[in-house]
Parts: structure tokens; sequence; C-alpha cells
């Protein structure tokens, strides 16, 4: 399979967009600003994911995921470890809490924030590629990457896109990170759409 | 196609305890069921056909139109949840108060056109619960705060009355084998005039004992003693009438300076006095006591002209059990000073005298006139 | 590189070679010769030695991003408008934008028909608010 930089490249762009739309909206909701920063983007397998980034490496993680269908299928994802994800909704709602926790109303924010990410991810890429997809209804969980991702067919994932995304609010520092996961032979088809794409750009 | 014709749909759509509305593409209601007409005060016939967003203009924003049209283009569900959007349709309560709604939005299909369908979820008495369970946790975490302070406080009080203990046992000690010295004294002696003198060092003795005792009575008796403002003055003043100077002149220059410390400081003045006393040598005639300012607070100084202290003394100088006597003297003096963040050195040079400086931060002196 | 002799030259600053493809791909159509640039930087000389008409800028970009880039030209006076192509919607990042010296703030994805007459409009003169 062909994952060139021009792949990538293209990946980070339409996941800054997604990004940076998720960004207008959580700004226009809650009238904080959110300072933006590059997105890091690798391309790994899935069995790697674990291995290769030590941000995810946390035994209580919490992630809002979103799956879809189509011409490409996987989950898409926005995983904080706990502690980011207690400050992110704290922050953004105007509470001043010293130690903040999730409890179901937070929980409840948080998937909001991820439904923000999640679609504005998908919509971008989704756009770009006149595609239309199915998706399921996003759901919340906790606990490690494996668990996490355990709680759906394990078996059919091949690639990975990991990309980590820093946002800072107000002096806060909070590191989300987007993953979306692809089942066998879907990566393929996105990066094959890409391509088509990029050659009749405009 | 009218969704809402459709029997068996408007049917389930109804029975459920949920605000369902179903919006075509240009944001016209397509369906409205009885839950939310019930809520809104609003029938269907009055709403049916029209676009959603006259009557609830908070629609138009950004916030909203953005996600739903992505909703409308076949996109993935928007959830919107209580703390951002409480009132997503506001319906008021029988008390006037608005019922707090969970929402989330789902694209649908069906004659080749797009609608999005809402279901809005009355959360209130999940809010109130929250609420109440966060409340019920800040109280218990002030009350966690409240019981450490306390248990510090208590910790503290134990440790200066165990400074006490000691400090007074010492100080008896001291007295009482000096009484014991004159008493033998006066039991050998002849002569009245001089039996007359040492009883009258006796008497003093005396007094001093039980001045001891009071003193350690009322501390205790007065239960946890806060720190509080003293006159530096009228510490040393007492401190020299409870110790035999023998010639030894004590000059102070401190006008009206007042310390925030722990009532012992008194046990401070008289135990660096009694220090210099006891080893400052014969040819010391003067203790001065000085203050002088510097950025970080005020330097209180006490320097003799007596021995001095020798340089391989220095470094234990401030250990427990270092001395000639029982050496609680230093250890216990940097102890008390502690308390109120007071810290205490030794900066003579041997040979010329000792000078110890006590080191008060700001905040911890001041001068009574002002 | 395209040139078409005559024809306003416009400098596009972005990180991502797609982006940069895109861009360059629309503009060439209008019969515009594009330089491209991937930094603040590298940006800024080519600015310099080739004196383009209208740049269009990224935000986000490693070494020096769009805000210090637009200080920069600020500083050394570099008369050449700036138009900020970002993908952060913000309205609090266009005031900042449009504070440092920006002629006026898109967003992405860009399409011809949001990016062409904009352009159009700046090299004839024209300033948005």
């Amino acid at each position: 399979m062909n994952i060139d930089n021009d792949s990538v490249d293209a990946i980070r762009e339409l996941i800054n967009i997604g990004v940076g739309r998720a960004a207008g909206l959580l700004n226009e909701m809650t009238g904080t600003h959110i300072h933006l920063k590059v997105p890091e983007v690798r391309i790994l397998r899935y069995s790697d994911l674990t291995r290769e980034s030590h941000i995810l490496d946390h035994d209580h993680l919490s992630a809002v995921t979103l799956r879809f269908e189509g011409s490409f299928s996987g989950i898409s994802m926005l995983v904080f470890p706990p502690e980011s994800a207690a400050i992110l909704i704290t922050a953004l709602t105007g509470e001043k809490i010293e130690a903040p926790d999730l409890d179901a109303l937070r929980v409840e924010t948080l998937n909001e924030v991820g439904n923000i990410v999640n679609n504005a991810v998908m919509g971008s890429i989704t756009n770009v590629l006149h595609e239309r997809l199915t998706y399921s209804m996003p759901t919340y969980h906790e606990g490690s990457i494996g668990e996490i991702l355990n709680t759906g067919k394990g078996g059919r994932y091949e690639w990975v896109i990991l990309a980590i995304s820093q946002f800072n609010i107000s002096d806060l520092h909070v590191v989300g990170n987007i993953l979306m996961i692809f089942e066998i032979g879907s990566l393929d088809s996105l990066l094959r759409k890409l391509h088509d794409c990029a050659g009749s750009a405009g | 196609m009218n969704i809402s014709s459709s029997p068996p749909l408007a049917e389930y759509l109804d029975i459920l305890p949920v605000g369902i509305i179903v919006l075509s593409s240009d944001y016209a209601v397509v369906s409205w069921n009885r839950t939310i007409s019930e809520w809104t005060g609003i029938p269907a016939e009055e709403i049916i056909g029209r676009d959603i967003r006259e009557r609830f203009p908070h629609l138009r924003d950004k916030r909203y139109a953005l996600r739903i049209q992505q909703v409308f283009e076949g996109g993935p569900a928007a959830l919107f949840s209580t703390q951002f959007h409480p009132h997503f349709i506001p319906a008021p309560l029988p008390d006037g108060a608005l019922r707090y709604q969970k929402t989330s939005v789902h694209s649908l299909h069906a004659g080749g056109k797009s609608y999005a369908i809402f279901f809005i979820d009355d959360v209130t008495e999940l809010v109130t619960q929250v609420h109440a369970f966060r409340k019920m946790k800040d109280r218990a975490y002030a009350e966690i705060e409240e019981r450490k302070r306390k248990e510090e406080a208590l910790a503290l009080a134990n440790r200066k009355n165990n400074l006490l203990s000691s400090i007074t046992r010492h100080d008896l000690l001291n007295q009482i084998m000096a009484l014991k010295f004159y008493i033998e004294l006066m039991r050998e002696e002849k002569d009245p005039a001089v039996i007359s003198e040492i009883l009258q060092k006796e008497e003093s003795l005396a007094g001093i004992i039980e001045h001891q005792v009071n003193f350690a009575r009322d501390y205790q008796e007065m239960g946890i003693h806060a720190p509080a403002w003293q006159q530096v003055n009228g510490c040393i003043e007492r401190a020299r009438a409870s110790l035999p100077t023998k010639g030894v002149e004590i000059i102070m220059d401190l006008d009206s300076l007042e310390i925030y410390a722990d009532p012992l400081l008194e046990k401070v003045f008289y135990n660096l006095i009694d220090n210099a006393l006891n080893y400052g040598g014969s040819n010391m005639t003067a203790i001065w006591v000085s203050s002088e300012k510097t950025p970080e607070g005020l330097v209180l100084s006490l320097e003799d002209n007596g021995t001095g202290i020798e340089a391989k003394d220095r470094e234990h100088l401030f250990t427990r059990g270092f001395g000639k006597h029982t050496g609680l003297g230093l250890f216990l003096i940097r102890e008390i000073l502690s308390i109120t963040e007071i810290g205490i050195r030794e900066a003579g040079s041997p040979g010329k005298g000792a000078r110890f400086e006590i080191l008060v931060p700001e905040g911890k002196f001041r001068y009574a006139r002002e | 590189m395209v040139v078409h002799p005559g024809m306003p030259k416009i400098l596009t600053i972005d990180d991502s070679g797609f982006q940069r493809k895109i861009i360059t791909s629309i503009l060439e159509q209008e019969g515009y010769t594009v330089l491209s640039a991937e930094n603040g930087k590298t940006g800024f000389s080519l600015a310099s030695t080739e004196s383009p008409d209208l740049i269009i800028c990224d935000l986000l970009m490693p070494e020096m991003d769009g805000f210090a880039f637009l200080r920069l030209v600020k500083e050394r006076n570099l008369a050449v408008p700036v138009l900020i192509l970002t993908s952060d919607i913000q309205k609090t990042t266009r005031e900042e934008c449009l504070s440092l010296g920006a002629v006026d703030v898109l967003n992405k994805p860009v399409t011809k028909v949001m990016l062409v007459p904009r352009v159009k409009a700046v090299l004839g003169g024209e300033r948005f608010p």
C-alpha cells in the first residue's frame, strides 16, 4: 500500500480543517478562545498502536467514539487522558474547580465535545471526497486504549491514523488525540480517493 | 411524503415520553409529537409546515445551524449536551422553571428526501441529582479540610506542650540545683549578714520557680496558644530579672519593637542570655541587643564580648544534645522561633564574642508606636 | 512554475503540500503566476526577492507561523497585501489576524468560488473590514 508523504500531508490538512471547524464551534458556544497547534499525524499499524504512542499509554483514558461505514469503514475517536478531560470540560463551562472529576453531566458534555470534533473531522474528509457514509451513535468510554478499542470488532482493524492535536484554552494545556482506525482495506480505499481528488484539485 | 400522516410511526412517536421533532431540510416541521406539544403548549396543527426557527430563532445561531446542516447532508448524529444547551426547545414546568434537556439530532432519509429527527430528553431530575451530589461532595471536601486544619493545630499544640515540658523541667532543675546549693551554704554559714544574703537569693530562686510553674500552668490551661505580638524589651527585662547577671550589662537598643511569636519567646531570650552568662567567660562585660532592617525583614542581634564560640562547635550549636549542660537550649530556641517562621543563626568570631542573629520575616515584626 | 508575463504574481505560503497544490492549481487556471513556500521564513525571503502582488498565507506552520509572518511583514514594511487562509474559524482568530494587518481572512477548505473573487478584489485594491 502506498502511504507516501503526500498522503500523510493531505490527511493532516483534512484533520486540520476538521479541528479548526470544531474549535470555531466550541469558541462560539463557550466564548473561550482555543489556541490550536499544528497536529502531528502518523499512520501506524493497528497492532503497533499501544506500543508507539506514549500518550495513549494510560489506564484511564476518556474517549468519545464514532463508527462509520461505507466505501471505507472504521472508528473515529477523540481520546484524552482523564485529568485532561475533566480540566477541558470545566474550562469550557467556565467552572472553577480545583480537582474536577467527571460526573454524569460532565461526561455528557465531553460526549458533545467529542461529537463536535469527530463530526468536524469526518465532515472534512467526506466533503473533500464527496462521500456518503453511515454512522453509529457516538458513545463515551473510559479505560485503557485496549479496553476502549476492544468494545469493537478487534480482529478487523488494520491501519490507524493517529493525529495528536494540542489545544490551549486560557493557559490550560490540553492534549487531545484524534484516532481514526480503519478496517482492513479501508485506508487503501481512502488514500486512493484522496489521490484522485488531489489530481483534480479545486 | 408527509411522515406524520403514516399512522404507525406517528402513534409510536406520540407514545414515547421523549420530545420528537422531524424537520425537512428547509427547517419546516414535518412531525411534532404529543410530548413536545405538551411541553411547549404548541399543538401540532399550529406548527406543522412552518419553519421551526420562526418560533425558536436561536436555532439560526451558527452553533446549531452548522451542525444541523451537516445532519441534513447525511452526516453523523449531532449531540447537544445539557450543560451547553440546557433548554434546546424551551419547555416550562408547572412552577415556571424550564425543563433541562439533552438533545440528539439524527439524519433520516425517506422518499428520496433528507430529514432531521430531533430527540429531546427531559433530564431535569438527573440535573437536580447531580447538582445535589456536587454540593454534597463540596461539603465533604470542606469538612475534610476543616478536620485537617484542626489536626494540624492539635499537632502543633502537642509539639508546643512537649517543648514546654522539656523547657520547664530543664529550667526548674537548674533553679532547684541553685536553691540546693544555697541551702547547703546556709547550713554551714554562721554569719547572720551572709545568711541574710543567702536567704534573699533563696527567696528569689523560689520566686523564679513559682513563676515558671505558673507560666507552665497558665500556658497549658489556656489550651492551644496562638502566637502573639510581644514586646522584646519586656521579654529581655524579665529574663534579666530571673538570671544572675553578675555585673554583665545588658544594653538594649530596640525602641518599641514587637515580634509575632509563640508566647515562649520569653524563654528564647532567657536561654540566650543564660548561655551568654554561662559560656561567655569571666572577661565578658556586656550583651548588646539591637535590630536592623533588611530586604527580607528584620535581624535582631544579641551580641556579647565574651570568648565567642569555637569553630568546631558552631556546626553542632543548634543540634539536640549539644552543650555543657543538658544542651536543650539552642535546639529548643530554634524550635520555638520556627513556629512563626523566625530563624536564628550564630555569626560571631571565635575570641571576639558570640553574636546570635534572629531573622524575623516581613509581617512578623512591628513597632508599637506605629 | 508557470509564468504568465504581465499577470500578477501571487505567493502562497502553507506547510501542507496538499494545500499548496490546490491553491496553485486554482490560481494558475485563472492565469496568475504562482510561487510557493513552506513556512513564514522561506516565504518572507521569497517575498523580498520576488516582489509578489499578493501573499496568501496559512496560520499554523512550523518555524514561523502566520501571526509571526504578519508581524514581520509589518516590521519590515513589506508593501504586499497578505490574505490569511486558515482552518481556524474562530472569530477571535480572525480579529487577531486583521489587527496584525491581514487584508482578509478566509477559511479552509478553499474553493475556486470562494478564493478567486477575493483575490481579484484585493489585487484590484479593495480592502475588507
